[in-house]
Parts: structure tokens; sequence; C-alpha cells
């Protein structure tokens, strides 16, 4: 049986392919399309899918969408109608969207692949949240929590699922509806912080390490969690109903004072012990994220025992956007609430697309098998062209291939290592001298981490080769952190928690303390709390990597590195060996490796 | 795939779409609304023909 999965629409379009027992491929349209949070209709992913499991459109059984149009279609109906005389402009505009496209996905997924419209179906949005999340837990039966902006109707779910031979059965047992939507809230919080809400959310998560949990009452007043788990949005602060504009309402605005200025940058460096020339007004927008960090733990903690207790089931696997938050992920692990924790790789829309196909496959003998997954589904790398771009015609070509961003005139010098050991020896060496490495190997990541495919590296105790980084190669804002990629031998002695072989350890889904002795060591990968978002990376998972983790183990006493994704600020994450040398060529990073090649730059 | 099967498959997509738009409004809480989706559907398609065929174009064009 082969499933094809599709999500477009909304944002971070995707496709997954699941053949014969397992997904095969996964990724998202951004990679190719090169538009960050691309939400066109993933041709590419979907062509890529295909490709890399010799499949054709016409051997799909199945072509599953992430959620139902129609139903959707329905609450945008539903809003309007409950709104009247209001918001008639605003309802002109979506239905112009919704008549002209968004409601033919059926017809536009015909066009596209050109398969029958009886192979197209559509899985409710929370249910391939649900599949998302079980599918690949390997758990024979668990609770299941999604918790996201909002799907048709429903924004929280509650649910069981269990596996048996026949297949794969989920059960509902609660859900809550629009618009009491926990990730819209967020989102809303998010706008006001200065941020574009449906992205910028991570920005909100880190700038609460600057501030004090201090007006967690105040935010109880319009989002605030129930005695028995459940909770409540107070609708009068909100307005979800028009996106272009803010998603909170004057009254909002009169208990929480005027939203940031985005223009102006945060003054917070997440370098830096000690925080200066920090005004009243910015300690006050940290202060606010803090304690909207703090009333969102309490509302998952909630939910999670909710759902464990309604379940009576003993693991728990979490999607949806807000599982997106390492921060309540560790805190939750650390609640002792549930025996196993699962979070997919990519567990918010983009990830979504596997899950739809996940949910077709669970519907058969076939999908009853919980294989486990790892994250590298994308598309691999060659570097063969790479030389004929370097050596002739093909360089401009390459170099102003991306989104028509020019290349600085540099000249770059091939070298080709005989075996993987040289070449890590040479990356090794070029880390410790403090140089920033692109590292590049196999099959692309799932989902916004790099793990050890796609990312960048520095070594973590050299703070002004971090710097360096934040300014020369991802224009990145000094509030936020890096993360650390460590072997799982090393995190036993580096991180403080209950549990290093999670899933969520290896996947950077979660935050933990850093042991105050590796502080220096490690300064430039450490939140300004002393938290770190670890991925532990296994032999089994990624040996090349772990390889590379390992020589930097011997040669300094800790297998850690400084890990960022490969991208620059406002691009997705590089995804093929052009892209990558691209980059290499109009930033400042100092070693390209790609397998075992290796390019530098010549002074 | 030939063009009338391309064709046909778009008709059998849109037919299989508005049938599932009534439905999922019939079932939803707000059944009343189902008077007012072939409203838009009319509204919708008669936009979609003004717009690329420019039909109602020698009306227009002498207000500009």
């Amino acid at each position: 049986m082969r499933v094809l999965g599709v999500s477009y629409g909304y944002h971070d379009a995707s496709a997954a392919l699941w053949a014969e027992g397992h997904l095969v491929a996964a990724c998202a349209e951004e990679r190719y399309s090169l538009l960050k949070h691309d939400s066109s209709f993933p041709r590419f992913a979907t062509r890529s899918c295909l490709q890399l499991s010799n499949t054709e459109p016409t051997d799909l059984d199945a072509v599953v969408f992430y959620e139902q149009p129609s139903v959707k279609f329905t609450r945008v109906l539903a809003s309007a109608y409950q709104r009247y005389p209001g918001g008639i402009g605003q309802f002109g505009r979506s239905m112009r969207t919704w008549l002209g496209e968004k409601l033919w996905v059926r017809n536009a997924i015909v066009s596209q692949l050109g398969v029958s419209p009886r192979k197209v179906l559509f899985a409710p949005h929370h249910e391939s949240h649900i599949a998302q999340a079980f599918g690949p837990s390997g758990f024979e039966s668990a609770a299941v929590l999604v918790v996201d902006g909002v799907g048709e109707w429903a924004c929280t779910t509650l649910a069981k699922a269990t596996r048996d031979a026949a297949g794969v059965r989920y059960q509902i047992i609660e859900q809550a509806e629009y618009p009491r939507s926990i990730g819209l809230v967020y989102a809303a919080f998010t706008a006001f912080l200065g941020f574009k809400s449906n992205s910028g959310e991570s920005s909100t998560m880190a700038l609460a390490a600057y501030g004090r949990p201090i007006f967690v009452d105040r935010i109880r007043q319009v989002f605030h969690s129930q005695r028995d788990g459940s909770y409540d949005v107070i609708d009068d602060f909100f307005d979800f109903d028009q996106p272009e504009q803010a998603l909170f309402t004057q009254r909002f605005v009169t208990l929480f004072g005027t939203p940031r200025d985005f223009r102006r940058p945060l003054p917070f460096s997440a370098l830096d012990s000690s925080q200066r020339n920090v005004s009243e007004e910015e300690r006050y927008y940290a202060d606010v994220a803090a304690s909207l960090q703090q009333v969102l733990l309490e509302i998952l903690l909630g939910l999670a025992k909710r759902v464990v207790a309604l379940s009576g089931e003993t693991n728990l696997c979490f999607s949806g956007g807000v599982a997106l938050n390492c921060v309540c992920n560790a805190a939750l692990m650390n609640a002792g609430v549930f025996d196993q924790f699962f979070i997919p790789p990519d567990p918010g829309d983009g990830g979504a697309a596997f899950g739809a196909a996940y949910w077709r496959a669970a519907q058969t003998s076939s999908g009853a098998i919980g294989r486990p997954i790892n994250p590298y589904l994308g598309a691999g790398v060659e570097t063969r062209r790479l030389k004929q771009i370097l050596d002739g015609d093909a360089l401009d070509e390459c170099l102003s291939h991306p989104a028509g961003l020019r290349a600085q005139s540099v000249r770059c010098r091939w070298l080709e290592q005989r075996d993987e050991d040289a070449c890590i020896d040479h990356v090794v060496e070029a880390l410790l001298q403090g140089k920033i490495v692109a590292w590049v190997q196999g099959r692309f990541e799932l989902g916004p981490r790099a793990l050890g495919n796609r990312s960048l590296l520095v070594h973590p105790a050299h703070v002004e080769s971090v710097r360096r980084l934040s300014t020369t190669v991802k224009s990145h804002s000094a509030f936020r952190p890096y993360a650390l990629s460590m072997t799982a031998e090393a995190a036993g002695k580096i991180l403080e928690t209950p549990c290093i072989t999670a899933p969520a350890l290896k996947w950077m889904q979660t935050v933990w303390p850093v042991q105050e002795a590796f502080g220096e060591a490690l300064r430039g990968g450490i939140h300004v709390d002393g938290t770190t978002r670890p991925q532990v990376c296994t032999r089994e998972e990624n040996p090349r990597f772990w390889k590379l983790l390992s020589r930097i183990g011997e040669a300094t006493g800790h297998a850690v590195v400084l890990n960022t994704s490969l991208n620059e600020r406002s691009m997705p994450i590089v995804s093929t060996s052009e892209l990558a040398l691209a980059m290499f060529t109009r930033t400042g990073i100092d070693l390209l490796a790609i397998d075992n090649v290796l390019v530098t730059k010549i002074p | 795939m030939s063009f009338r099967r391309s064709i046909l498959n778009r008709l059998i997509g849109s037919w299989m779409t508005i049938v599932e738009a009534f439905q999922a409004i019939r079932q939803s809480r707000f059944r009343r609304l189902v008077y007012i989706l072939p409203v838009l559907i009319v509204i919708g398609l008669l936009l979609f023909i003004v717009s690329s065929t420019g039909a109602l174009a020698p009306f227009v064009y002498p207000l500009f």
C-alpha cells in the first residue's frame, strides 16, 4: 500500500510518502521553493517524495489531505454568520479565497498528480495529528494530546489510541472547539510582543528566559486552567477571525498596554551573563513572556493529567504546533504524570502530512506496525556537480539561484578527502580553531531542527566565533539562544535530565539545565537561564555525526558542539549541495563539508 | 492523462466537493447556512466567469 500525505493552504506545506509498512520520505515545500513557511501546493516536495521511493502517481493507493476543507469552510461561514453585520469586508475577502481556491483541494490534487478524484481522501485535522503522534511512537496504546491553533473546529483534542493486528484505533475523548484555542492565544501574545504570529513563537519562548513571571495573575484573566484540567479562553480579549489584523482586541490592550514596536531590536543577549541597557518597558515585555510561559505550562500540565486520567493510559503522545514549545515539553516530562513521552519530529502542521499518510495506513493491517521513525526523510546530497560548478561556468548560475541573493566575490578551494575519518579530523581541527563549519551529509531532516545533516557548527567555547556566526551568517537576534548537540554518552554528565534516551531529547524538543561545571566550556550554546535545547545523538540514529561529536570529545574532553540550522535569516534550511555552496560563498562560513568533500575560501 | 479524462476528473472532483460542503454544513450546528451556500457558489461562479472572460468589459470600459 502506498499513501501520499499532503498539507498546504495555511503554512508549512509539505508532503510525505508511506509505503510498504513505513514512512519512506517526507519534506516541506519551503526547502525547494525557498520561501520560509511556504503554504502553496507542495509540488516540489511531492515530486521529491515520489522520486525517493521510485513511485509514479498512478501507483498511489490514496492521497490524503491533512484536514477537511469543507468542514473548515463551514467554520468560516459560521463565524461570519455570528459576527453579522460586522466583518463584511473580511467575509468578502475570505470567501474570495475559499471559493476561488481553498475549497477545491481535491481538484488541485487531481490536476497536479493526475490521480482519480476518488483516491483523494480528507483526514480530520486533529486525527492527522493523533496519527502523526501515535503512529511512529512504537507504543501499543497511549493517551494522545493535540494542542494547536485550529483545525476544522477542534483546537485541543484529548484522545486514546490503541494498536492491534487489524490496525490502529483512535478514540476521541474530548475536544475544545474554536475559539478556545491555546495556539491562537499564544500567537496573539506573540504578535503583542512584536513578533510575527505563526512563526515567531520561538522568539516569545526565548524572550521568556529574560523575564520574571510576575504577571501570571493578569494572564490568567484572559486564559487559565480549571481544577479539572480543562481550560478557558476569555473571548472578549481576542479576535481570531481577522488574521490580517492583530489577534487581540482593544480590551486586551487596555489590560496589557501598548504592543511592542517590532522595529525596535531587543537589547537582551543570550551570550552575556548580565543584561545591560535594558529599559523598564523592555523588561515588562520579557516579564509578560515569562508569565505567559508559566500559564501555558499550567494549562498543558492540567491537560496532560486529564488525558492520562480519562484514558487510563500511562504513555503520552503529544503533537500540534504547541508541542514545539521545548520549555513546556521538558516540564511535562519532569512532572511525573506519565511513564513514557513521545513527540513526533515536526509535531506541527508541517509534519501533519505524514500524519495524514499514517491516518490512512492505520486503517489497514499494514499500518498496525509501529516502526520507529527517524527524522532524516528528505532528499540526499550529491557532490558530483559541485566540482563542475566550482571548476566551470555553472558557478554564477548556482550562486545567483536562491531568491536572487547575490554571492560575494570569493574563490573557493576544493579538497576531496579520501575517507570519512580524514574528513572528520579536518572538520574537528577547524572547529577547535574557532572556525564556522557548514556540515552537510545524507538526507535532510524533517521539521525545523537541524539534527546533524544540514547544520552549522561552532565550538561553543569560542564565544567570539558564536558572535561572528550571529552577525556574518545567521543575522541572528542576540536574545535568541543556540543549541548544543552531544553524544548520548556525554549527555549523562552534562545535562540535568531524568532520561537521556527519550526521543524528545534526540530531536531537540526539550530544554534542560546544563551542569554548572560546564558553563564556561559550553557558553556559546547555553541560554541566560543556564539551559540548552539539546540534541542527544546516538550512534544508531546518525553514525557519522556521532563520530564527529566523539572526535570532538577525544580532543577537548566534551563530545559537544554548537549546532544550528544551515540557513540565513528568513530563508528555509538548505536542502541541496548547490544551495549549501551558494550560502557558503555569500556568508561568513569558513569551511563547507559535504559528505567527504571540503570546500574552503581562498583569502 | 487525456484532456477529456482530465476535464471529467475535474467535474467529478468539483461535484464531490460541493456535496461534501453541503454535508458538512448539515452536520454542523449551523444548518441554516445550507441556504446561504448556494447563493455564495452562484456569486463565486459569476465572479469567476466575469473575471476570466472579460464578459462585462464592453459595459464597464466606458465608465473609465
